[in-house]
């Protein structure tokens, strides 16, 4: 990137520089930094390849490199463009430059801008050697200049002050020429002011009024530009914006196309097949329930009569109006079922209700019929043993329901033992019979009573 | 180039030295780049402490690509690895120099070699090695073997 012969090692920075940016062989900010890909330091180039020839080893950590050429790179970007930007001051600062400026740029400006860069007179016989800001006036007085140029140079007029220049000084001339018209410095703040150049320097720069604004001035350009800047950026943006908008609709005008095409000739054929149907015909209704004998229910759903296929030409809406009226079917359908689910509970609990209040009755026909024989029962026992075991025999813990089953266990026993002597028990054998069942098949005893 | 990047290093460093010098380091003299003179002061709690010495720099036009040539005049310390004739015996000054060290980092190192000292004695070979050595020490070929300084 440096090019010019100018060493950049030379430069004064206007600030102190990050110690990361100091090449630790030359010490000062990198000129065209390198890194060295084994270790990863970095050098510039030329210092680094002035080491490398003399000793194949990082200077840094000493690490060795093999093939020392191919291990230097380029540092990137980033670290060349930060020692690229730095600000540096001209190296004429000692003469009077005050410019300051990116490091980048500082060639462009010695060669280009800097009056205080020294020149060699361009007469070859003069060697004295000038400022560039003093060439002019220098020139105009190298009077060996004056008679030799003159005589095989072209002359040239200036058009201001009518004095004559060879060709090559003329445009040197008239950029200083005091007789040049010119514009107030202050012209783009809003000086009107015109005149020539000395009277400019001499006069009109120290009264003009708008020179003492040059500050307020300055701040105000500065904000505008900072304005623009930001104005720009945004309607950048927007234009981006636009351009999402833009292809967004075209997407979506793609994907209705594609749907028209698809999708619509499908329905309309779906439709064309419906209406043909005889129930069809009246297009009012939306839902036909049929109630076959058999007591089921067929829900058909019926649609509106289809489009004219004429009118495709609004694909989307239709889709929609066919979509609500299936939507309008199906809920009917909901509300039948609804109405249907209902009708069936409500007989269930009744079948429920009357089979229990049956069940209710033949338990307690149970319970009585059981009394009865626990009675009968007692008196056998008291009248066989006699008075002496009276008592014990009366408290048989027989309660309720629980101890139904197993006071027929008992009874079972009981019974079985006294069946040979007692002729008393055959009237109650029918009942002992339905009792040892109800033992042996519990929650089935409704049944086996209707039995 | 190398000419110019001589001189602007060295002019670099010394002005660095200048503003910013390190403490017990002070810079003698240092008219030309050919050499420089600069004063050491043993650090206080060493066995140097309150001694002061005086280290010569001479730099030769390939710097910092090549060491500088680095001896002890005048008051030279009793130190196991500085001969009498004030030669030093330390590698970064020959086959382990680099060309990121400098004239700070150099008196570092010996301010650092004086301060771990425990025993004020010559070198074992001092009284032979100062009567076959040349003038420069960096045309002796040393061996380094203490790593402890």
């Amino acid at each position: 990137m440096e090019t010019s012969t100018l060493d950049l090692r030379s430069v004064l920075y206007v600030e102190t520089v990050n110690s990361n940016l100091i090449c630790c062989i030359c010490q000062t900010p990198f000129i065209e930094p390198v890194v060295v890909e084994t270790c990863g330091h970095t050098f510039c180039r030329s210092c680094i390849s002035q080491v490398l020839s003399t000793k194949p080893t990082c200077p840094v950590d000493r690490s060795v490199l093999s093939d020392a050429s191919s291990e230097l790179k380029s540092a990137s970007k980033i670290i060349s463009n930060m020692v690229n930007e730095l600000l540096v001051y001209c190296l004429n600062k000692d003469l009077g430059c005050t410019y300051k400026g990116q490091r980048q740029l500082i060639n462009l400006h010695l060669k280009e801008e800097c009056k205080f860069i020294s020149l060699k007179c361009l007469n070859e016989e003069c060697t004295e050697i000038v400022m560039k800001k003093d060439l002019m006036k220098h020139m105009e007085n190298c009077k060996k200049a004056i008679c030799n140029k003159v005589e095989d140079d072209k002359v040239e007029e200036c058009s201001y002050c009518n004095k004559k220049y060879s060709s090559s000084l003329i445009l040197l001339h008239i950029e200083e020429c005091p007789n040049k018209i010119v514009t107030c410095l202050y012209a783009e703040f809003g000086c009107s002011w015109v005149g020539n150049q000395h009277e400019l320097k001499n006069e009109h720069i120290n009264l003009c009024s708008y020179g003492s604004l040059k500050n307020f001035f300055g701040e105000y350009k500065q904000r505008m530009e900072s304005l623009e800047h930001e104005n720009q950026q945004l309607k950048s943006s927007v234009q981006e914006l636009q351009n999402k908008v833009q292809s967004l609709q075209d997407q979506i005008t793609e994907i209705s196309d594609c749907v028209s095409s698809s999708v619509i000739p499908s329905l309309s054929s779906y439709y064309l097949n419906y209406s043909n149907h005889p129930n069809l015909l009246n297009p009012n209704k939306d839902i036909v329930v049929e109630t076959t004998s058999s007591g089921d229910r067929r829900v058909l759903p019926l649609s509106p009569p289809p489009p004219p296929l004429s009118s495709i030409s609004q694909p989307i809406l239709t889709t929609y109006e066919l979509l609500l009226s299936d939507n309008d079917h199906l809920k009917n359908e909901v509300e039948t079922l609804n109405v249907n689910l209902a009708d069936l509970e409500l007989r269930q609990n009744v079948a429920l209700m009357t089979e229990s209040s049956r069940m209710q009755e033949e338990l307690q026909s149970v319970k009585n019929l059981c009394h009865g024989l626990r009675m009968q029962m007692h008196y056998l026992l008291t009248e066989r043993r006699g008075g002496g075991n009276e008592a014990t025999t009366a408290t048989a813990p027989v309660t309720r329901t629980t101890g139904l089953i197993r006071s027929n266990n008992n009874v079972n026993v009981s019974i079985k033992g006294n069946n040979n002597n007692n002729n008393n028990t055959k009237a109650t054998n029918g009942h002992f019979k339905s009792l040892q069942k109800l033992g042996s098949m519990g929650t089935d005893l409704p049944r086996q009573e209707k039995l | 180039m190398s000419m110019a990047l001589f001189t602007k290093r060295l002019a670099k460093e010394l002005s660095d030295l200048k503003i910013n010098p390190p403490v017990g380091i002070e810079i003698e003299e240092a008219e030309t780049f050919k050499s420089w003179k600069l004063n050491l002061d043993g650090v206080d709690g060493t066995l140097y402490a309150g001694e002061r010495f005086a280290l010569e720099f001479r730099f030769s036009p390939n710097y910092p690509m090549e060491s500088p040539e680095v001896v002890f005049v005048g008051n030279i310390p009793i130190h196991p690895h500085i001969y009498s004739n004030g030669h030093i015996c330390l590698n970064v000054l020959y086959n382990q120099w680099s060309p990121v060290l400098s004239v700070r980092s150099i008196c570092l190192s010996i301010q650092s070699m004086l301060s771990s000292c425990t025993c004020k004695e010559p070198p074992p070979d001092n009284s032979h090695y100062i009567r076959t050595a040349r003038s420069s020490p960096k045309l002796t070929q040393w061996s380094f073997h203490d790593d402890s300084v």
